[in-house]
């Protein structure tokens, strides 16, 4: 086969840096036909992720990504997420979002710590929101902006602000990102962009990404869940899958058992309304119980959203921003299913929970059905799939 | 050697249009399989590779192993019946040779069962009959989306 495809050179002799060059998905390559590929199973994917890119690459260093400074090789050899990201033109990587427009859901560019990151992902916003329609979030990078500036990115058209808070505590963010070699990321200028982004986009339009198995417990995961959901933010869950060569690379990946009570007790927390107490903990901050009507468990499970991805919304109100395999090798059971869940998912999903010892009668749900957070558009229609 | 929409497709050997992998008959009533040049383009970078060990009986139509690439896992499925005698340890040390070169990077070798040989007249061969099956075949995926532009 010798197509010639619109990519990075191997040995480029100047620089293929932003904003004229970004690197996208693996995922978003093969939707966007700049990879050839599949997915082991088929199902409309439409949310591109593109990322940042430098020669001189982040300059954070956090200890479980594989973009870290410290990280051993090259910045173009890292990979992020554990696969490659291609680096493509931009201006291809645009005209191919107008060509392929109608199967978009969501766009989203991942800022990176860099000199050049905040005026580099305006001009970006501003290019490609002139062209496509599609929703646009930014994951941003804390340190590279303020407030005007998180105004500025909204003028240009971005919806959503996500912040990649990650670590749920402040002493594991300051292990793992703060007091780290090349570190000095701040827990306390995160929260800062939260509430500067919370009161210029409104509510639900931010989200703070959570990842479980960073050495956190359950119940830190459910206050920050719980403080977010006050606030008007989501949570994206993520769960941790080690990075070959990063600084915990050797550390396991979250049982799937334990990443399954997770999603399941975020989900009757956040969209059911299901009150804190109703969480019950063991010594270790654990989850062991979960006191609820088992109607409203088997309702959920059947539903299947709350094992979906937590990603943006399309314009309909969709799943937009769906990261198939993003945590999981194709050869595993899926951590989130970008897709909604089948019988065949749904008996998985079950046996993975083992209700019966999770679960013990108790009260419905408490929080007036307002101040839960929204669910999107079609979630309450049968699922199609079951 | 042809080439067909892009792709280069060796002729001496045959292709199964069920399971896109191509057959090499050798010596002795052996014959060596691999990936055809669209099974493998398809599958995206391929990343991790699973094979039987020697000795495995399989019949047409079983899995002689498993290929794993970036979004994608599927059985490796055997176009012939008989006994795995070897393997290919390279492409099981690097997958990816797999999409460098399909039709070097053969994946296992099968003694053919005698009694099966007939297993072999529905496979393709020579630039007639390859044409416009493999046409199709390109025409099908591009239409998938599974092939790069």
């Amino acid at each position: 086969m010798t197509t010639t495809l619109p990519m990075a050179d191997a040995t480029p002799a100047v620089r293929q840096d932003s904003p004229d060059w970004v690197r996208i998905s693996y995922a978003s390559a093969i939707a966007l036909r700049f990879r050839s590929g599949r997915f082991s199973r088929e199902f409309k994917f439409g949310g591109i992720n593109l990322l940042l890119s430098y020669d001189s690459g982040c300059l954070s260093d956090c200890g479980y990504c594989g973009l870290a400074r410290n990280r051993p090789g090259e910045y173009d050899d890292k990979s992020f997420i554990r696969v490659e990201w291609p680096l493509v033109r931009t201006d291809e990587f645009i005209d191919r979002l107008v060509r392929y427009e109608d199967r978009l859901t969501r766009l989203c560019i991942s800022m990176v710590t860099h000199g050049r990151a905040y005026p580099d992902t305006l001009e970006l916003t501003e290019r490609i929101t002139s062209k496509v329609r599609a929703p646009l979030s930014l994951l941003v990078a804390p340190p590279t902006l303020n407030e005007e500036r998180l105004r500025s990115l909204k003028a240009a058209g971005a919806d959503m602000i996500g912040i990649g808070m990650d670590a749920v505590t402040e002493d594991l963010f300051a292990s793992l990102r703060t007091n780290v070699p090349q570190g000095g990321l701040k827990w306390d200028q995160y929260w800062e962009t939260v509430a500067f982004a919370r009161d210029i986009y409104g509510p639900w339009h931010v989200n703070c990404h959570t990842l479980v198995g960073l050495g956190e417990n359950d119940a830190q995961l459910m206050d920050i869940f719980g403080r977010l959901l006050n606030r008007e933010v989501f949570s994206y869950l993520f769960c941790f899958n080690p990075e070959p060569d990063s600084r915990l690379g050797d550390r396991p990946k979250t049982p799937i058992e334990r990443w399954r009570r997770i999603q399941l007790a975020k989900f009757l927390l956040e969209e059911r309304g299901l009150d804190p107490a109703a969480f019950r903990f063991d010594d270790d901050g654990m989850l062991s119980r979960i006191r609820a009507p088992r109607a409203l468990i088997d309702e959920v499970v059947a539903d299947g959203y709350a094992f979906m991805t937590n990603g943006c919304p399309s314009s309909g109100g969709e799943p937009g921003c769906t990261r198939p395999m993003g945590s999981w090798r194709p050869t595993e059971s899926p951590r989130d299913y970008p897709w909604r869940p089948t019988a065949e998912d749904q008996a998985a999903v079950r046996e993975q929970l083992d209700l019966e010892a999770l679960i013990e009668p108790g009260p419905g749900p408490t929080r007036p059905a307002h101040l839960c957070a929204p669910p999107a558009a079609g979630r309450f229609a049968p699922n199609p799939e079951v | 050697m042809i080439e067909i929409a892009g792709y280069e497709l060796r002729l001496d050997r045959l292709y199964d249009p069920a399971t896109h992998m191509w057959v090499q008959l050798q010596e002795g009533c052996r014959a060596r399989i691999g990936l055809d040049p669209l099974s493998s383009e398809t599958s995206g970078d391929v990343v991790a590779l699973s094979l039987v060990e020697p000795g495995t009986i399989v019949a047409q139509g079983e899995s002689v192993g498993d290929l794993e690439a970036a979004k994608f896992v599927g059985p490796l499925v055997s176009p012939v019946t008989g006994t795995v005698d070897e393997v290919n340890r390279d492409v099981l040390l690097e997958p990816a040779l797999l999409n460098r070169d399909p039709a070097t990077n053969w994946l296992v070798t099968v003694a053919l069962d005698p009694s099966t040989r007939h297993e072999l007249d529905a496979f393709l061969s020579g630039a007639e009959q390859l044409r416009p099956w493999f046409t199709v075949e390109v025409d099908r995926f591009r239409t998938q989306g599974a092939i790069a532009e």
